[in-house]
């Protein structure tokens, strides 16, 4: 098996868990451990010497062909236990009945094959958003983390509000991490980790890898071990150490075969020669860990590294004892303690400490995830007080069949439990069908969000769903069987056989399927609410000024090998060379390269400084996004030039370094001055020239979700080398045929060199933004299927309304009573329904709206938009379903219905 | 003699699986067993539901022995053989024997 194995999937050698869940959940309690150990110590034999996956299909074969005997042992176990009961004289015992029950149930659930299609369909539609969203929850929450003991393990995240930083985990520079390591005491082990890439040669073809330089003690501080070989040893972190790899297993498993010789023997990345020393576990292929392929030691040097460079992430281990609340506070002290002691670098940066698995979720995205949650719980009250309105009308039809049985000998105890194995059967149906749906709905998800979201992919129907799944099924006929149930069975014997008894009884069961409906209203207009609000918010988002023109453009990333491209000499030869070839196919209509697209594309923050304009003590440093740009990158992305000049022929490495801003930083920085002319100076340590500010353009989207513009600094390309860029083109026509020519145009200059993502700007636009897509196609789906389902309820309440008032009706109208008027006084009835419903769900929204305060974006979390247009579809739907029923009751036929009174 | 007192075609493999393997026999065991000597595949869940059947009859008797690491720490069930037991094979092999004296299935005693 070569194909990279599931998160996890290796480290049990255990029976495959979801078989044995099914087959002991069949399985009699007296049976259930001999035969599921017998199981077990055969798939342990099988696995031995066919190998795990023979051995699990076998496991999966046995399980399911000893289904139908597990059940007959169970059915035995009842039968014998009747037998047993009836011998002493007891009656019927409860699994004896249980099985008659559920025998009855059956048939008449066959008999009304109308109301039983509907009702599982409902039920099992909740049931399938309640399992999806948990498999989401599951993950999060009780998946495996790949580290040992993640309890106590820490990682680090910033969070600087003026720049809108918010909880961002690569945003520490190496000098800070190697003061928090010397300076805290909390910490057994603090590693850091910092992302790269390389591009591999040797064997086949060159290709880029994705990997991780970590500093040596990152093995320990996770307490990983090694699938093969070793991790790193404690000096192979410092210079001049020997060059030592580790490989991901599934990279191991997919490139090399997992052959065992590949330990020891060396590999080639950008030009250099690295030995493997070892595997790490298939453990570590966990959320953004599943990509990386190769794991190199991060080499130690503190003279060499700026503080302003922040892209290194930082994790740690806890001492014993050491609460992550006090971890933070040390940790804080240390970074205020930086930030005066280097203010132009460290000031405005305050970092987090988090427990590993609290760091999965940012503040944001676990609102989100609670608000999902708690909308799929609304959606499955919702599809429960539908089944339970049904249910409702079937009991008051039943009731003279409920008197009947009552009357020959029937408990109510055993009438309650009759209806309630009723209810049972229908959800466990809806359950089965569910869990299919669920699955689908994931599916659906990873394609809307284009595969980008790890999270939906890791989601999987695992053991904890399906008892999910399982909990739900038993507790949702609870909430929906057991009022109808009751109801029932109530009334008497007398009464109920009386004839006309039913309709009084009918009258109000009437009103407690009313109340439902209420219920149903509100809860829809809230979740409604809830879809318009997130909706609204990322149509904000999309419809931020973009500042520039994405349509057309084609994106590709060249990442020129360090070795073949080792001075920055080299690095200017070979783009000029290929934006010459580019420029030069006719189907280019212009090309740029730029090293940080508007947008998408986080980059680095810098802090500068402004000349003759000594930073002041306690003010937030001058700060802004920065960007690589060729000559012609403002023009073939369509950004205005406000005043000043562009990137032009004449910036080149000999010529004086200049900048161009963007609006934001002009208006921000130089208030009511002219920037063009000034001069800055980088706030790092290789910094000694001021750079001349020659232009202003038009501000660009930033990457992050606020509203405010996002000050933006360029530099020439020329002036500063950068050895990987975006390669950005635009041509006449599709943007992704430009692909070939493009390709073959860079392979023309240096037939080695990887050409990445290569993606139309649109589609990148769409990816970046996907994970927003998906959650409002969610809570959009959601809140059609609650309006649905209460546009239903409303219709089923207000129909049987009318059959029972069919008789008023037509004395109504044999005395004169017009069409128009008995029109109205139904369409009145329903719409107190609705009117009441909605007013009650307009509380809950507005309470449920400020726990939205911080996912809203660019409006009001009391949206007046939202607010108004919500209740105003629910009122017209709720009306239209109201007014079907009210116009059939100006059709009744009064002799018929006076006659059948 | 009531319908029920007659061994099953499958209680009857199951029983003699059981009888060969002696105190060695459960579960698992004897559905190997009879894959060993008939070449069938059966489910371990067919086994335990003649086993039941058997137990309730009075021909097999069951107890329970110690959990062990290999079984995910559950224990096994193991079955003997009870004297009604022996005597219903006993009789189902004199109920062949009788059944098959004198008879040969040669080419002329079927239709072609």
């Amino acid at each position: 098996m070569t194909g990279r194995r599931p998160v996890g999937g290796d480290g049990r050698r255990g029976a495959p868990k979801l078989p044995q869940l099914l087959h002991g959940l069949l399985l009699p309690e007296t049976y259930r451990d001999d035969q599921l150990g017998d199981l077990e110590e055969a798939f342990g034999e099988r696995q031995r010497c066919l190998g795990r996956a023979a051995a699990v299909r076998w496991y999966w074969r046995q399980a399911i062909r000893s289904a139908a005997p597990a059940i007959a042992l169970r059915l035995r176990a009842w039968g014998g236990a009747r037998v047993h009961a009836r011998a002493e004289r007891k009656g019927s015992t409860s699994m004896g009945t249980t099985l008659q029950d559920l025998r009855y149930g059956l048939r008449s659930l066959i008999k009304s094959p109308g109301f039983a299609v509907v009702s599982v369909v409902t039920l099992a539609l909740a049931i399938a958003v309640n399992s999806a969203i948990f498999s989401l929850v599951n993950v999060i929450v009780f998946s495996d983390l790949p580290m040992e003991d993640p309890a106590t393990v820490v990682m680090f995240r910033a969070n600087n509000p003026r720049l809108g930083v918010e909880d961002r985990s690569r945003a520490f520079s190496y000098p800070d991490y190697l003061d928090f390591r010397e300076q805290s005491r909390s910490f057994e082990q603090l590693a850091a980790m910092a992302s790269d890439h390389w591009v591999l040669s040797g064997s086949d073809e060159p290709m880029r890898v994705d990997g991780l330089r970590v500093t040596a003690n990152f093995a320990d501080a996770w307490r990983l071990t090694a699938a093969a070989g070793r991790t790193f040893l404690p000096e192979e972190d410092r210079p001049g150490a020997p060059r030592v790899a580790l490989l991901s297993h599934g990279f191991w498993s997919r490139h090399f075969g997992a052959r065992p010789e590949v330990i020891g023997s060396s590999i080639r990345l950008d030009g250099a020669e690295y030995t493997v020393v070892g595997v790490l576990s298939p453990k570590m292929e966990f959320a953004n860990l599943a990509e990386i392929e190769v794991y190199l030691p991060m080499a130690l040097d503190r003279a060499n590294s700026s503080r302003d460079g922040r892209h290194i992430s930082i994790t740690g281990r806890l001492r014993p004892g050491v609460p992550v609340e006090e971890a933070d506070r040390e940790i804080s002290i240390i970074a205020s303690r930086l930030a005066q002691e280097y203010p132009t670098t460290n000031r405005g940066w305050e970092p987090a400490v988090l427990t590993a698995r609290d760091s999965l979720l940012d503040d944001e995205s676990e609102t989100v995830v609670m608000l999902l949650v708690l909308t799929v719980g609304f959606v499955l009250l919702i599809a429960c007080a539908n089944v339970a309105n049904m249910l409702l009308a079937r009991a008051t039809a039943r009731g003279r069949e409920m008197a009947v049985r009552a009357a020959l000998g029937a408990s109510r105890l055993r009438l309650v439990r009759q209806m309630l194995t009723e209810s049972l059967v229908i959800a466990a149906g809806s359950a089965a069908i569910g869990l299919a749906l669920s699955r689908a709905l994931m599916g659906g998800l990873v394609w809307i969000t284009a595969g980008r979201q790890p999270i939906f992919q890791m989601a999987v129907l695992d053991e904890n769903v399906v008892a999910f799944t399982v909990v739900l099924s038993i507790a949702a006929p609870l909430v929906f069987g057991l009022i109808p149930a009751m109801r029932a069975s109530a009334g008497g014997v007398g009464a109920a056989l009386k004839e006309g008894g039913v309709r009084a009884s009918g009258r109000e069961g009437n009103r407690a399927r009313s109340m439902l409906v209420g219920a149903q209203v509100a809860l829809a207009l809230m979740l409604m609410v809830v879809a318009g609000l997130m909706t609204r918010t990322v149509v904000a988002l999309q419809q931020r000024e973009m500042g520039f023109e994405p349509a057309g453009l084609l994106s590709l990333r060249l990442d020129l090998p360090e070795n073949k491209y080792g001075d920055d000499g080299r690095v200017r030869q070979f783009f000029q060379a290929a934006l010459d070839r580019v420029r030069g196919s006719p189907a280019v209509d212009g090309a740029a390269l730029v090293s940080t697209r508007p947008a998408v594309d986080y980059g680095t923050i810098r802090v500068f400084e402004i000349e003759g304009r000594p930073q002041p003590e306690d003010a937030e440093p001058f700060t802004a996004r920065t960007s690589l740009v060729s000559i012609g990158y403002f023009d073939l992305l369509r950004i205005p030039l406000v005043r000043g000049r562009v990137v032009a022929a004449e910036d080149t490495e000999a010529s004086m370094p200049v900048a161009v801003i963007g609006r934001e930083a002009a208006e921000r920085y130089w208030p009511g001055e002219d920037p063009v002319g000034r001069r800055i100076r980088i706030g790092d340590a290789r910094a000694t020239d001021w750079i001349r500010v020659v232009g202003v353009v038009g501000d660009v989207r930033g990457p992050e979700d606020t509203e405010q513009p996002v000050p933006y600094v360029y530099f020439p390309f020329r002036q500063r080398p950068r050895s990987d860029m975006r390669l950005l083109v635009r041509g006449a026509g599709d943007a992704a045929n430009l692909a070939a020519p493009v390709r073959s145009a860079i392979w023309g200059v240096d037939p080695d060199q990887p050409v990445d993502d290569v993606e139309t700007m649109e589609q990148v636009l769409y990816d970046f933004a996907s994970s927003s897509y998906a959650l409002i196609a969610l809570f959009t789906a959601f809140a059609a299927f609650a309006l649905c389902m209460a546009a239903v309820g409303i219709y089923g309440v207000m129909s049987y309304a009318v059959s029972q008032r069919a008789g008023e009706i037509s004395i109504r109208m044999a005395l004169g009573a017009k069409a128009e008027q008995v029109r109205m006084m139904i369409l009145g009835q329903g719409a107190r329904l609705v009117v009441f419903g909605s007013a009650a769900g307009l509380l809950g929204a507005v309470l449920i709206s400020r726990m939205l305060g911080s996912v809203v974006f660019g409006i009001n979390a009391l949206d007046p938009l939202t607010f108004l247009a919500v209740p105003a579809v629910l009122v017209t739907v709720g009306l239209l379903a109201n007014y079907l029923p009210a116009r059939r009751a100006t059709r009744v036929n009064p002799i018929q219905a006076l006659r059948a009174e | 003699m009531a319908k029920g007192e007659f061994l099953g075609e499958f209680e009857e493999v199951v029983l003699l699986a059981l009888a060969r393997l002696k105190e060695r026999a459960y579960g698992m065991a004897i559905r190997q067993e009879i894959e060993d000597r008939t070449g069938r595949d059966v489910g371990v869940g067919s086994v335990y539901s003649a086993l039941d059947r058997l137990e309730r009859k009075g021909y097999v008797r069951s107890r329970v022995g110690h959990p062990t690491p290999e079984r995910g720490g559950r224990a096994k069930r193991y079955y003997r053989l009870e004297r009604r037991g022996a005597v219903a094979l006993q009789r189902a092999r004199e109920m062949h024997a009788g059944l098959w004296k004198g008879l040969e299935l040669g080419p002329e005693s079927y239709r072609r």
